[in-house]
C-alpha cells in the first residue's frame, strides 16, 4: 500500500474562458499557462493573450493610418501647383480624421474579430509551450514532486482533454490524502474507458466530497458496473455512488435502476433521505423504487425511530 | 518563426520610416514652392522696373525650385530664353578662360566660333530684349575682350618670331596664325594675303640661311617639311616649291658637271625622297632621270665593249638610285661567257689555279672552267649548265705523288664529252695516264681509265696507241680502243725490243714532240711534265702581234711579241693565250692555226 501524503494545493485562477489562462512573452514568442508572471528565458513580464492580440490589432490600425498619410504625402509631392497642394492636403486631413473617428467607434469590434485569427496564427507556438510544460511535469515526476506535477497538469488539463492527461492526474491525486477543503475534481478526470485507479480515486472522493458525483460519474459507474463489482467492496462503492445520486431528483429519475439495484448498500443517512423523499413525493414511475425502499425499511429499519412513519 | 506581434511591429515601423521620409519631402516641397513664389514675384518686379539682368537672375533662382509651376506662362518662357542665353555664355566663358590661360589654341578657336555662332543665332531671333541681354552678359563676362587680346598677342608674337628668324616651333607658329579668326586680320582675303607675305619672306630668308650653312640633304629635308606644314594647314606653298626646285637644280647640276657620281647619287636619292612635296612636273626630277638614263647607257656600252668591271662598278654605284640587280645579272651572263674562269673565281675566291682551262659546250655545260692546283694535286671544275641554271662545281683529288700535266684530249666519252688526260710519273713505266670526265649530273669526276705505259698517243676520238703498256700490250706498240669500260686492248701494231736503258725523262718535251701529236682542242696544248708549250708557227710567222693586258682587245696593249720567237703559253681563254712576256703575264690572240 502506497503511503499517501498530505498536501495543500495552490489556488487556481478562475477565468470566464480558458484562453484567458494563456500568457505570452512578446520577446521570446512563447506561451505560459502556469502561475509564473515573468518569462523564465528573458525575465520579461508575461502579457495576457488578449492584451497581446489587441496590441497586434492596434499596430495594424496604425500601419493603415500611416499608409493613408503616405498616400496623402505622395499626392502633395505629385501636385504641380499650389492649389493642387492645398486640395491634396485638405482631402488627406479629412480622410485621416474620418479614419480616426471610425477607429474610435468601431475599433473594439475589430479587436474581437482579429482575436480568433490571431489564436489560429499562434496555434503552433501555444502547442509548443504546452509540450514544454509537459516536459517539465515529466521532470517533476522523476524528482517525485507530485504536488507540483499535479498543479501543472491541472492547468494544462484546461487545454488538453485527453485520457492520458486524466489518467496522469488520477495517478498524481492518488498520492495525496484527500480532504474536504481541497479543490478536488472528479468530472474532469473521468476517463472514457475503465480505469482501476480512477475507481480507487472515486472511492476516496465520494467519502470527502460526494457532491462531486455528477451525471458523467454516474454514467461511468453504470457503464462499468461489472468491473467495479469485481473490485474489493465493489457493492459498497456502488451503494455510495447510488447514495450520491440521491442528491438531485432528476438523477433519481435517470438512475432509478442503479439505486434499486444497490439500495441495500446505500449508507444509512443517504437511505434515510431516499425514504423521506419517496414518502413525501409520489411520482409516476417510482413504484419500483417505493417497493424497494419499503422492503429495505421493513427489513432493516422497522424499529428505527428515524424511519418511523416513513414507509 | 516570426510572431504576429513582431510582424506587426516591423510593418508599422517600416511604414513609419516611409511616412517620415514622405513628410520631409512634403515639407521641402512646400518650403521650396513658397521660396519660388517669392523669388518669382521679385523677378517680375525687377522686370517691370526694366532691370533685365536682375530680373533674369532672380527668375533663374526661382526656376531652380522645380516643385511647382507658377506664374504667367508667356513671361516664364521669355525669361527662360534669357536664362538659356546667360547659361550658354557662362558655359562658353568657363571653357574659354582656361583654354586662353593654357594657350590651347584649338579650344580657344572652338569656343570663339561657338560664341559667334550663338551670337548670330540670338541676333537672328529678332528679339531686341534678347540681343540687348546677350550683349550685356557678354560684356559682363568679358568674352570678346578676352578673345581679342589673345589673338592680337598671338599675331604679334608670331610676326616677331618670323622677323627674327628665331622660330622655335614652326608648326605651332603656322598653326597659331592659321587658327586666328579672319576678322582679326580684317577679312578672309586680307588674312590670306598677309599670311602669304609673312610666310614667303620668312621662308626665303630661311632657305638662304640653310643653303649657306647646311648640307644639301638637310636643306631640302627642312624645306620639304615646311611645305608639308603649309599643306597641312591648307596654305598654298607653290612659291616655296619653286624656290626649292631652283636651289636643287643648281646643286645637282653642279655635281653632274663635276662628274661627281657619288654626289649625284646621294643628292638624287635625297631629292626623290621628298617627291611628295614637289610639283607634279618637277624639273629637277626630270634632270635626275635623264642623267640616270645616260649613266645606264654608259654602263651598257661598257658591257658591250667587254668592260664588264667598269659596267658592274657603274651599276653598283647607281644601286642607291635604282634596283640594278637585273642590270647586274644582265652583265654577269655575258661576262661569264666571255670569261668562264669567273665561275672558278666565284666558287673558290681564295684559290690560285695554274693553269686554267675554259671553254663551252662540253659535258652538257654551256660554259665551264677547269682549274689545276699542282701543289694540292687536285682538279677543280666549275660550269654553268644553261643560262638559267645555277652554276655547279666540284673537284677531284688525284691519287698521285708527283707533278703532273693536264690536257683536254681528243678522246670523247660521248658526244661533246672529251676526256681530261692527266699524265704523271708511273711506277713500272715512264708515265701513268689517267682519263677523267666531269659528270655534271653527279657533281663529280668520273675516272674512265688508268694505265701505265711508256707512251700514249691519241689517234682520234676512240683510238689510242700505247707503247709498252702494263698488262695487255706489254712490249708492244699496241692499239687500244676507248669505250664504256675504258681503254681496251685491240691489236698489236709492232713488237718492241726490250730496253735496258732507263725510260725517257717524262719531263722532257721531246718525248711527245717526237710523236708529233701535240694536244689540240679547247685546252692549251700541254706536254707531259711541262705546263707550257711553244706556240706553233703559223703562216703569219715572222709577224709581231700585240700583247694585251687582258683577254680582249678592249684591254690595254702592253707590248708586242714576235711569233717567230718561242712563246711560253700559260693558259688559253676564249681564243686568247696567256703568255709569259718579259717576266710578266700578257695575252695574245690565238693564232688561227692553233685552234
Amino acid at each position: 500500500m502506497r503511503k499517501k501524503i498530505g498536501v495543500l494545493f495552490r489556488k487556481t485562477q478562475k477565468t470566464a474562458y480558458t484562453f484567458e489562462r494563456l500568457k505570452a512573452c512578446k520577446h521570446c514568442h512563447t506561451y505560459h499557462v502556469l502561475w509564473d508572471t515573468h518569462c523564465e528565458e528573458c525575465g520579461r513580464e508575461y502579457q495576457p493573450i488578449r492584451k497581446l492580440s489587441a496590441s497586434v490589432t492596434r499596430r495594424y490600425v496604425q500601419t493603415r493610418f500611416l499608409l493613408m498619410v503616405l498616400f496623402v504625402c505622395l499626392a502633395i509631392l505629385c501636385a504641380k501647383s499650389l492649389p493642387q497642394i492645398l486640395i491634396a492636403g485638405g482631402v488627406g486631413i479629412l480622410l485621416l480624421a474620418l479614419f480616426y473617428w471610425m477607429q474610435k467607434k468601431y475599433g473594439s469590434y475589430e479587436r474581437d474579430a482579429q482575436f480568433l485569427p490571431f489564436l489560429s496564427q499562434e496555434q503552433d507556438a501555444i502547442k509548443k509551450s504546452l509540450v514544454h510544460h509537459l516536459e517539465e511535469i515529466g521532470a517533476d515526476v522523476k524528482a517525485e514532486r507530485y504536488k507540483e506535477a499535479y498543479e501543472k497538469i491541472r492547468e494544462i488539463g484546461h487545454f488538453i482533454h485527453s485520457d492520458t492527461i486524466k489518467i496522469r492526474k488520477i495517478m498524481f491525486l492518488n498520492h495525496f490524502i484527500l480532504r474536504k477543503d481541497m479543490e478536488l475534481e472528479l468530472e474532469t478526470v473521468t476517463p472514457s474507458t475503465y480505469d482501476k485507479d480512477f475507481v480507487e480515486y472515486l472511492r476516496e472522493v465520494i467519502k470527502v466530497q460526494p457532491s462531486l458525483v455528477k451525471k458523467s460519474v454516474l454514467d461511468y459507474a453504470r457503464r462499468y458496473k461489472a468491473y467495479i463489482l469485481l473490485q474489493e467492496n465493489g457493492e459498497q462503492l456502488m451503494g455510495q455512488i447510488a447514495g450520491a445520486a440521491l442528491r438531485m431528483r432528476p438523477y433519481i429519475d435517470q438512475y432509478q435502476d442503479l439505486i434499486i439495484e444497490f439500495i441495500d448498500f446505500i449508507p444509512r443517512d443517504r437511505f434515510l433521505r431516499l425514504a423521506k423523499l419517496v414518502h413525501t413525493h409520489r411520482h409516476e414511475g417510482w413504484e419500483l423504487l417505493y417497493a424497494a425502499t419499503k422492503r429495505r425499511v421493513d427489513a432493516q429499519f422497522a424499529f428505527d425511530p428515524d424511519f418511523a412513519g416513513i414507509s | 518563426m516570426i510572431s504576429s506581434y513582431q510582424k506587426s511591429l516591423w510593418s508599422r515601423n517600416l511604414m513609419l520610416v516611409l511616412v517620415v521620409a514622405a513628410v520631409i519631402g512634403v515639407a521641402l516641397k512646400i518650403g521650396w514652392s513658397l521660396q519660388k513664389i517669392k523669388l518669382y514675384d521679385q523677378a517680375l518686379a525687377y522686370y517691370e522696373a526694366k532691370d533685365l539682368v536682375k530680373a533674369e537672375e532672380t527668375f533663374a533662382k526661382a526656376n531652380e525650385h522645380a516643385g511647382i509651376e507658377y506664374g504667367d506662362e508667356a513671361w516664364t518662357t521669355q525669361m527662360s530664353g534669357l536664362t538659356d542665353i546667360r547659361e550658354e555664355l557662362e558655359s562658353l566663358s568657363r571653357q574659354a578662360q582656361p583654354a586662353i590661360k593654357d594657350n590651347r589654341e584649338e579650344e580657344v578657336l572652338q569656343t570663339y566660333r561657338s560664341y559667334q555662332s550663338f551670337k548670330r543665332e540670338v541676333e537672328g531671333r529678332q528679339e531686341a530684349q534678347a540681343a540687348t541681354f546677350f550683349q550685356t552678359i557678354s560684356t559682363r563676362l568679358g568674352l570678346e575682350k578676352g578673345w581679342s587680346a589673345y589673338y592680337q598677342q598671338a599675331i604679334q608674337h608670331a610676326k616677331a618670331q618670323m622677323q627674327s628668324l628665331q622660330v622655335s616651333d614652326q608648326q605651332a607658329l603656322i598653326h597659331t596664325l592659321v587658327l586666328v579668326p579672319d576678322e582679326f586680320f580684317g577679312g578672309t582675303e586680307k588674312k590670306a594675303q598677309e599670311l602669304e607675305t609673312h610666310f614667303r619672306r620668312y621662308e626665303t630668308a630661311k632657305l638662304q640661311e640653310r643653303a649657306d650653312s647646311l648640307s644639301f640633304l638637310d636643306v631640302i629635308t627642312q624645306t620639304a617639311k615646311s611645305i608639308e606644314l603649309y599643306r597641312q594647314e591648307g596654305i598654298s606653298s607653290d612659291w616655296l616649291q619653286k624656290q626649292l626646285e631652283r636651289y636643287a637644280k643648281g646643286e645637282i647640276g653642279r655635281v653632274i658637271r663635276q662628274n661627281d657620281l657619288p654626289g649625284f647619287v646621294a643628292m638624287a636619292k635625297a631629292y626623290r625622297q621628298i617627291q611628295n612635296v614637289l610639283p607634279d612636273k618637277s624639273e629637277v626630277l626630270a634632270t635626275i632621270e635623264t642623267h640616270l638614263q645616260s649613266l645606264i647607257e654608259q654602263a651598257e656600252k661598257y658591257a658591250k665593249q667587254h668592260k664588264f668591271t667598269k659596267a658592274t662598278d657603274l651599276y653598283q654605284e647607281l644601286s642607291g638610285l635604282l634596283d640594278t640587280s637585273s642590270l647586274l645579272a644582265g652583265v654577269d651572263e655575258p661576262w661569264t661567257q666571255f670569261d668562264p674562269s669567273r665561275l672558278l673565281q666565284q666558287k673558290y675566291p681564295d684559290q690560285a689555279f695554274d693553269p686554267v682551262f675554259t671553254g663551252s659546250d662540253h659535258w652538257g655545260a654551256k660554259t665551264y672552267a677547269i682549274g689545276v692546283d699542282q701543289k694540292e694535286r687536285r682538279i677543280y671544275f666549275a660550269a654553268k649548265p644553261t643560262e638559267n641554271e645555277a652554276p655547279v662545281s666540284f673537284d677531284l683529288a688525284l691519287d698521285i705523288d708527283t707533278d703532273f700535266t693536264f690536257t683536254l684530249s681528243k678522246l670523247e666519252d660521248d658526244h661533246d664529252s672529251p676526256v681530261l688526260l692527266v699524265s704523271s710519273v708511273g711506277k713500272e713505266r715512264a708515265y701513268l695516264y689517267t682519263g677523267v670526265v666531269p659528270q655534271l649530273s653527279k657533281n663529280s669526276f668520273d675516272t674512265r681509265f688508268v694505265i701505265e705505259a711508256d707512251d700514249l698517243t691519241i689517234e682520234d676520238a676512240a683510238r689510242v696507241i700505247v707503247k709498252n703498256a702494263v698488262g695487255p700490250g706489254e712490249h708492244e706498240l699496241a692499239s687500244f680502243e676507248f669505250g664504256r669500260k675504258g681503254l681496251e686492248y685491240v691489236a698489236k701494231l709492232e713488237d718492241l725490243q726490250p730496253e735496258h736503258e732507263e725510260p725517257a725523262d717524262p719531263a722532257s718535251p721531246s718525248a711527245t714532240e717526237e710523236e708529233g701529236d701535240s694536244q689540240s682542242g679547247q685546252g692549251t696544248p700541254e706536254l707531259p711534265g711541262a705546263p707550257s708549250v711553244e706556240v706553233p708557227h703559223t703562216p703569219s710567222a715572222g709577224h709581231s702581234v700585240d700583247v694585251y693586258a687582258g683577254p680582249g682587245k678592249e684591254y690595254k696593249v702592253i707590248g708586242q711579241v714576235s711569233l717567230d720567237s718561242s712563246i711560253q703559253v700559260v693558259t688559253d681563254l676564249n681564243g686568247w693565250y696567256q703568255i709569259q712576256f718579259d717576266g710578266k703575264e700578257g695575252w695574245i690572240e690565238t693564232p688561227k692555226t692553233a685552234n
